[in-house]
C-alpha cells in the first residue's frame, strides 16, 4: 500500500520557539492513525503544518502529500488537493450563512480541481445526504457559520464540511473536546461513515475515550514535538492505564 | 483686563519670579492662551459648555487664608491643605525617597526638582484653561517618588476654596516601579472659581491611583485638567467623582507611551438643580500593546445637564491596542439633559476599541420586579440607581476611599 | 507575510482600472459658458423654462451661497475647489427638445445605458421597475410612466414636474432643505438642473420599485441633481438610486439635494447603491460626492428607511437624515461605506425626535481597506416633547491593512426622561483565524475577503430591495479585490 503522507525529520517553530524538534511518521492510504499527548506536546502545531497555516514555519525535514512536497501549496491548493483540518475550535463567521460558505467552498474546491461547479439544486441535493445523520437542522444551515453553535454543533458542522469536501486526508483536531458522550457518538458515527479505503485519517485527541468510537490502525505518543512511541490500537489503552509519564522521558515529563 | 497685562502686573510678585526658565514658561502659556481666549462654543470640544459664566472672573485672584479646615477624609493619610489656592498646612512626616511639597514652596527652594517636568504635559493649543492655570498659578501640590518607592499610606490633598479665582497647579512624578494613592479632594462654600491641574508622569511600571472628590460649593466654577504620560507598563487607575458647582468642567488628556500601559479613568457624576458637569476624555495610544478602559455613569436629576465626551485615538501602527469607552446615564427629570459623545479615532488594524452609550430613565422592568416583590416605589428606584452606580463604583480598588465613595453617593441619592 | 498583510497588499493593487464604468460616452454636447454667477442661474432657468419664484429661489439661495464657507469640520481632505472652473449646465445636444418617447432617446445614449446595465427599452427591463435616466444636467428617459399614471403615480424628471405640477413643487420644494441649508445644498439650489420628482397619492401603494440612474460623462462638469418624492397619506414607495461616472483624472464636484416628505402612514423605502469613480490608486481623479438627503416625517405613523451602499467617490460628505415630527413615525438608516486606496468618507445620518413614541435605528458598517479614511459621524437627539422615543445605534468598523484609519464620531443627546438611546461601536480588523478557516476549506485569498465583508455587511444589505442586493454583494467584493465579474 502506497503512503499518501509522509514526513521525514520535521522541525517546526512558532514565533522563533522551535515545538516539532524532529518528527517521522508515515501514513498509509486509507489507514487511520491517531495522534495522543500532553497539553504542549505540539499535537495542533502538526495539524496546522500540514494545513500550511501561516506562522508556523518548517526549519527542517519535509512532509510529501501522495508523493508531492506540500510546502509548495497555498492552504486552499492543500484543501484542493484532499487535505482537511477539523479545527479544535471552529471559527465564527458573523454574518456568512452556513450553506453559503458550504456551497463556495465546494464550488471551490471542485474549481481548483477542474470539476464543474455544483448548482444551488444539486448542492442541496447533496447537503440533504449528510444533514439528517449529523443532526444537523435547518436552523442551524440559516445562521452564520458557527455563530451561535454548542460545542456539539461546531464538531458536527465540522464533520459535516468534511463530507461534502470528500478529502483523501483528514486531520481532526481533538475532535471530542467540549462533546458530552451522546454527541461524542453522532461525531464518531459521523465520521466511521466516511472511513474508507481511499481516505486516510490522523485523529489527534488528549485522551482515549474518542478512540472507543473511532477505532484507529495505529496510535502514535506524542511529547515534546517528538514521536515517543508507536504502536497498535492497544496502545492507547496501555496509555490510559499508565499515563503519559511512562512514554516520555522522566525528567522532562510534567 | 487681558491675560499679558494682568501678568505683566504681576510678574514680579509670582513665586520663583527670579527663575528664568519660569518666567519663559509662564510667558509662553500666557501667549498661548492669548492667542485663542476662553474657548466658546463654536469650538468642538466646548461644544455642550459654555464658560460666559466665569468670564468676567478669571483674574480675582488673591483671596485670603480659611481658618475653619475640616479635619482628613481618611485615617492615616499624609494630608496637605490649600486655602483659596494657597498652601495652608504641610504634611506630616514622609517615608524616605517620597517628596510632597506646595508648588511655591518647590519653586522657591527646589526648582531642580520640577524644572524638567513642569508643563510639559498639559501643553499644547488645545489646552486653553491649562495656559491660563500656568500663567497665573502661584501654588499646587508637587509630589516625587524615588524609583521603587511604594507608599502605603494614601496621599490626601484638600482644596477648600470660598472665593475669588484659584489656579492649583500639581505635578506628580513617579519614578520606575513606584506606587502612591493620591485623594484629591475640592471642597467650599460661596462663589468662585477654580482652575486646577494635574499633571502626571509615570515612569516604566509605576502604579497611581488617582481619586478626585469633587464637592464643590453650589454657587462655584470648577475646570479641572488631569494631564497624564504612561511609560511602559505604567498604571494609573483614576477615578473622578462629581457632585458639586454649578459649572463643572472636568478633562483628562492620557498618553500611554509604552508597550503594557493601562489607563483606567472611570467616574460618577451625580447632578440636580441646574448643575452643568461636562466630563471631556482624550486617550492617546500613541505606541501599541497597551490598553485604556472608562466608565462614567450619571444620574440628572431637576433641570441638571451632563456632558460626556471621549476620545481614543489609535495612532498609526499603534497595533495590539485596546480601547474601551462606556457611558451610562440616568435620567430623573423631564428637564434634565445629556450629551454624550464617544469618538473613536482608529489609524491602526490590529485593535479592539469599543464604545457605548445609553441614555434613558430607570428600567421600568427592574422596577416593577422589585415592587412585585414587595418593595416600595422609592426604596426600589433608590435600590435600582444605587446598583446603577455600584457597577462603576466596584472598579476602585482601594477599599478605604471606595467607602468614602459610596457614603457620598447613597448621601447623594437620600437627600 | 501574515495573511491579512498579504490580503490587504492585494487590495491595495488593486488599481482605477478596475472600475467598469470609466468609460466615456462620446455624444455632442451643449454646455453653458464655464463659471458661476447670476446669469449662468439665469440660463439654467430659462434652459428649463421656469416659472419667476423658481428663478428667484434660486437667485436668493446664490445671494446666501456667496456669503458662506465651505464647512471644514468633517474628517476629509482635498484641495480647494475653483468653483468658477467648471460646467454648471450639460445637456446632450440631441436632447434639446426632450424626448417624446423612449424611441426618440439617441440611440448612443440607450447604448450607454446597456452598458452600464440598465436597459431603458422597457421589454429588457427588469419587471417591475421603473427608471429615471439622467445624463449630466438632464434626465434623457423615463420609462414605465404610463403603468405607473395608471396608478396615479406621478414619476417625472423634476424639470418637467416644474411645469407640469407646479402646486406640487412650489409646496415642496426646499420645504426639507431649506435653501439656506448649507453651503453645498445652497448651491444646489441655485443650479440644480434636473433629479426625479416623484408623487405617490394617497392610500397608493406604488406597483413598481422606482429607480433613478444618474450618470455624470462630460468633463468639467459638476452634477447637481434634485430629488423630491412626496409620499401621501397611507402612501408607500421603494425607490432606489444608482450612480456612476467616467474615469478622468480630474475631480468632479457632485453636490445632490435630496427631500423626501411623508404624511400620516406614509412610508418610503429610499435605497442608494453610489459607485462613483473614486480615482485611481494614487488618488488622481474621482468625484467628491457633497449629498444632502433629508426625510420629514410629518405625518404620524410615517416610516422612513435609508439603505445605502457607498463604495465609489473620492470624497463623500453624506449624512441622510429623518426628522421624526410625527407622533409614532419610525426613521430608519442602513449603511455600509468601502473605502479603498486613497479614498475618504465621512457619511452617517442624523434622527431628530421630535414627536411623542418615535424610533429609530441605525445600523452602519465601515470598511477600511488601502490607505483611505472612513468616518462615522451621526446624530441622535431626543428633543424635549419626544416622550418614549427610542433610538438604537450599532456602528461598526473593520480594517483591512495596517495603512487605514476608521472613525467614529456619534453625538448622543437626550433631553426627554422617557426617551431610550443606546449605542454601540466596536472596531476590529478581519481575524487571521476566519481567513485561515475559510482558506482550509478551499476558499482564495479574496474569496474569504469577500466572504467575510459580505457577513460584516450583511444586516444593512438584507435591506436592499431583492433585485439590487445581489448588485451590492458583488460591489463589496469587487471594491476590496481584483476580481471583477
Amino acid at each position: 500500500m502506497s503512503n499518501i503522507l509522509e514526513i521525514k525529520g520535521l522541525h517546526a517553530e512558532v514565533d522563533g520557539t522551535e515545538i516539532l524538534k524532529g518528527i517521522d511518521l508515515s501514513i498509509g492510504t486509507g489507514e487511520v492513525h491517531a495522534i495522543m499527548g500532553p497539553n504542549g506536546s505540539g499535537k495542533s502545531t502538526l495539524s496546522y503544518v500540514i494545513s500550511g497555516r501561516d506562522g508556523y514555519d518548517i526549519t527542517a525535514g519535509s512532509i510529501s502529500y501522495q508523493g508531492r512536497d506540500l510546502t509548495e501549496l497555498t492552504i486552499e491548493e492543500r484543501a484542493a488537493q484532499g487535505i482537511f483540518l477539523g479545527f479544535q475550535y471552529p471559527v465564527e463567521l458573523p454574518g456568512v450563512s452556513s450553506t453559503t460558505f458550504l456551497k463556495t467552498a465546494v464550488n471551490a474546491v471542485r474549481r481548483q480541481r477542474g470539476e464543474d461547479e455544483l448548482d444551488a439544486v444539486q448542492f442541496m441535493k447533496r447537503l440533504r445526504q449528510h444533514t439528517a445523520s449529523l443532526n444537523i437542522n435547518d436552523d442551524m444551515l440559516r445562521r452564520g457559520v458557527n455563530v451561535g453553535f454548542s460545542g456539539g454543533e461546531k464538531k458536527r458542522n465540522e464533520i459535516l464540511q468534511m463530507a461534502l469536501l470528500e478529502p483523501y486526508f483528514a486531520v481532526l483536531d481533538e475532535t471530542d473536546s467540549g462533546l458530552d458522550i451522546d454527541a461524542l457518538k453522532v461525531v464518531a458515527d459521523g465520521v466511521n461513515a466516511l472511513r474508507g479505503p481511499t481516505r486516510s485519517m490522523l485523529v489527534i485527541t488528549h485522551y482515549q475515550r474518542l478512540l472507543d468510537y473511532i477505532v484507529p490502525d495505529y496510535v502514535h505518543v506524542l511529547a515534546h514535538g517528538r514521536i515517543a512511541r508507536s504502536g497498535g490500537k492497544e496502545l492507547a489503552l496501555e496509555l490510559e492505564e499508565k499515563g503519559y509519564g511512562a512514554f516520555v522521558d522522566g525528567a522532562e515529563a510534567a | 483686563m487681558s491675560l499679558r497685562a494682568y501678568q505683566e502686573e504681576m510678574a514680579g510678585e509670582l513665586p520663583g519670579a527670579g527663575l528664568p526658565w519660569l518666567a519663559a514658561l509662564r510667558t509662553a502659556a500666557a501667549a498661548r492662551f492669548e492667542a485663542t481666549g476662553l474657548p466658546d462654543r463654536k469650538v468642538e470640544a466646548w461644544r455642550y459648555t459654555s464658560l460666559k459664566p466665569i468670564q468676567d472672573h478669571l483674574f480675582t485672584i488673591g483671596a485670603g487664608k480659611i481658618d475653619d479646615v475640616p479635619p482628613p477624609l481618611l485615617a492615616n493619610s499624609h494630608r496637605l491643605v490649600f486655602t483659596n489656592g494657597i498652601l495652608h498646612l504641610d504634611a506630616t512626616e514622609l517615608p524616605q525617597g517620597v517628596r510632597l511639597l506646595g508648588m511655591a514652596q518647590a519653586m522657591a527652594g527646589a526648582p531642580d526638582l520640577i524644572a524638567e517636568s513642569l508643563g510639559q504635559v498639559a501643553t499644547g493649543q488645545k489646552l486653553p484653561l491649562p495656559a491660563l492655570n500656568q500663567a497665573l498659578s502661584q501654588d499646587g501640590y508637587v509630589l516625587a517618588l524615588d524609583a521603587g518607592i511604594v507608599v502605603e499610606q494614601p496621599i490626601e490633598i484638600l482644596f477648600l476654596s470660598d472665593q475669588g479665582a484659584s489656579y492649583p497647579r500639581n505635578l506628580v512624578l513617579a519614578g520606575a516601579g513606584a506606587r502612591a494613592t493620591v485623594v484629591e479632594h475640592y471642597l467650599g462654600t460661596g462663589n468662585y472659581f477654580l482652575n486646577a491641574v494635574t499633571e502626571i508622569q509615570a515612569a516604566a511600571g509605576a502604579h497611581l491611583r488617582r481619586y478626585k472628590i469633587q464637592q464643590e460649593a453650589n454657587g462655584a466654577s470648577h475646570v479641572g485638567t488631569l494631564a497624564g504620560q504612561l511609560d511602559g507598563d505604567a498604571k494609573l487607575e483614576n477615578f473622578d467623582l462629581n457632585l458639586g458647582g454649578q459649572l463643572v468642567r472636568s478633562e483628562i488628556h492620557m498618553a500611554l507611551q509604552g508597550a503594557g500601559a493601562d489607563a483606567t479613568l472611570n467616574g460618577i457624576y451625580l447632578l440636580r438643580g441646574k448643575q452643568h458637569c461636562d466630563n471631556a476624555i482624550w486617550v492617546d495610544h500613541a505606541v501599541g500593546g497597551n490598553t485604556s478602559h472608562q466608565d462614567y455613569r450619571g444620574i440628572l436629576d431637576n433641570k441638571a445637564h451632563a456632558v460626556f465626551q471621549g476620545k481614543i485615538t489609535v495612532r498609526r501602527d499603534a497595533q495590539g491596542i485596546e480601547g474601551h469607552q462606556l457611558n451610562k446615564t440616568l435620567l430623573l427629570s423631564d428637564q434634565a439633559e445629556i450629551d454624550s459623545k464617544p469618538e473613536l479615532e482608529i489609524l491602526a488594524d490590529d485593535v479592539k476599541c469599543s464604545h457605548g452609550a445609553t441614555a434613558g430613565e430607570l428600567d421600568e422592568t427592574g422596577l416593577f420586579y422589585l415592587r412585585s416583590r414587595g418593595i416600595p416605589e422609592a426604596e426600589a428606584r433608590q435600590l435600582l440607581m444605587t446598583a446603577f452606580a455600584a457597577q462603576t463604583l466596584d472598579k476602585i480598588s482601594d477599599k478605604a476611599v471606595r467607602g468614602i465613595m459610596d457614603g457620598l453617593v447613597a448621601d447623594w441619592m437620600a437627600s | 507575510m501574515s495573511y491579512t498583510a498579504d490580503t490587504a497588499e492585494q487590495v491595495s493593487s488593486i488599481a482605477g482600472d478596475k472600475y467598469k464604468y470609466g468609460f466615456v460616452t462620446d455624444i455632442e454636447t451643449e454646455l453653458a459658458p464655464m463659471g458661476l454667477n447670476e446669469d449662468i442661474i439665469r440660463f439654467i432657468s430659462a434652459k428649463k423654462n421656469e416659472p419667476d419664484w423658481l428663478l428667484q429661489w434660486r437667485l436668493r439661495a446664490y445671494a446666501r451661497w456667496l456669503t458662506m464657507e465651505e464647512p471644514s469640520w468633517a474628517k476629509v481632505e482635498y484641495p480647494d475647489i475653483d468653483f468658477q472652473d467648471a460646467y454648471y449646465y450639460a445637456a446632450p445636444k440631441s436632447q434639446e427638445d426632450g424626448p417624446k418617447s423612449l424611441d426618440e432617446v439617441d440611440p448612443e445614449l440607450l447604448r450607454t445605458y446597456e452598458k452600464l446595465g440598465i436597459p431603458l427599452h422597457e421589454q429588457q427591463m427588469l419587471a417591475g421597475v421603473a427608471v429615471d435616466a439622467v445624463f449630466d444636467s438632464v434626465s434623457v428617459a423615463t420609462t414605465f410612466r404610463k403603468e405607473l399614471a395608471k396608478a396615479g403615480v406621478i414619476f417625472c424628471p423634476i424639470s418637467e414636474a416644474v411645469q407640469s405640477h407646479p402646486e406640487l413643487v412650489q409646496k415642496y420644494l426646499g420645504s426639507v432643505v431649506p435653501y439656506s441649508d448649507n453651503f453645498y445644498a445652497t448651491l444646489n439650489s441655485a443650479v440644480f438642473t434636473d433629479g426625479s420628482f416623484v408623487y405617490i397619492p394617497k392610500g397608493v401603494r406604488c406597483p413598481m420599485e422606482l429607480s433613478t440612474y444618474f450618470r455624470i460623462n462630460q468633463a468639467n462638469t459638476g452634477q447637481f441633481e434634485r430629488t423630491l418624492i412626496i409620499a401621501d397619506e397611507g402612501s408607500y414607495v421603494s425607490y432606489l438610486e444608482g450612480c456612476t461616472a467616467p474615469m478622468r483624472d480630474e475631480n468632479q464636484l457632485h453636490a445632490a439635494v435630496v427631500e423626501l416628505v411623508l404624511l400620516d402612514d406614509a412610508e418610503i423605502k429610499y435605497s442608494t447603491v453610489q459607485n462613483w469613480y473614486p480615482g485611481d490608486a494614487d488618488g488622481k481623479g474621482g468625484i467628491y460626492n457633497f449629498v444632502t438627503k433629508r426625510a420629514a416625517c410629518r405625518g404620524r405613523d410615517s416610516k422612513v428607511s435609508w439603505t445605502q451602499v457607498e463604495t465609489g467617490s473620492a470624497v463623500t460628505w453624506k449624512y441622510p437624515s429623518c426628522i421624526l415630527q410625527g407622533d409614532n413615525s419610525v426613521g430608519e438608516f442602513y449603511s455600509v461605506a468601502i473605502t479603498n486606496n486613497l479614498q475618504q468618507a465621512d457619511t452617517g445620518t442624523k434622527m431628530i425626535h421630535i414627536g411623542k413614541n418615535t424610533s429609530s435605528t441605525i445600523i452602519a458598517k465601515g470598511i477600511s481597506a488601502g490607505r483611505s479614511q472612513s468616518t462615522y459621524r451621526g446624530l441622535v437627539r431626543m428633543q424635549p416633547g419626544a416622550k418614549g422615543g427610542r433610538n438604537y445605534t450599532q456602528c461598526d468598523s473593520l480594517l483591512i491593512g495596517d495603512k487605514c484609519g476608521a472613525h467614529t464620531v456619534p453625538y448622543i443627546e437626550n433631553r426627554n426622561r422617557t426617551a431610550q438611546i443606546e449605542h454601540e461601536a466596536t472596531t476590529a480588523k478581519i481575524s487571521e483565524d476566519q481567513l485561515f478557516y475559510c482558506r482550509q476549506r478551499g476558499l482564495s485569498d479574496e474569496e474569504a475577503l469577500s466572504m467575510i465583508v459580505n457577513g460584516f455587511c450583511k444586516q444593512v444589505l438584507q435591506e436592499l430591495p431583492m433585485e439590487f442586493a445581489v448588485e451590492a454583494q458583488k460591489l463589496v467584493g469587487i471594491s476590496l479585490e481584483g476580481s471583477v465579474g
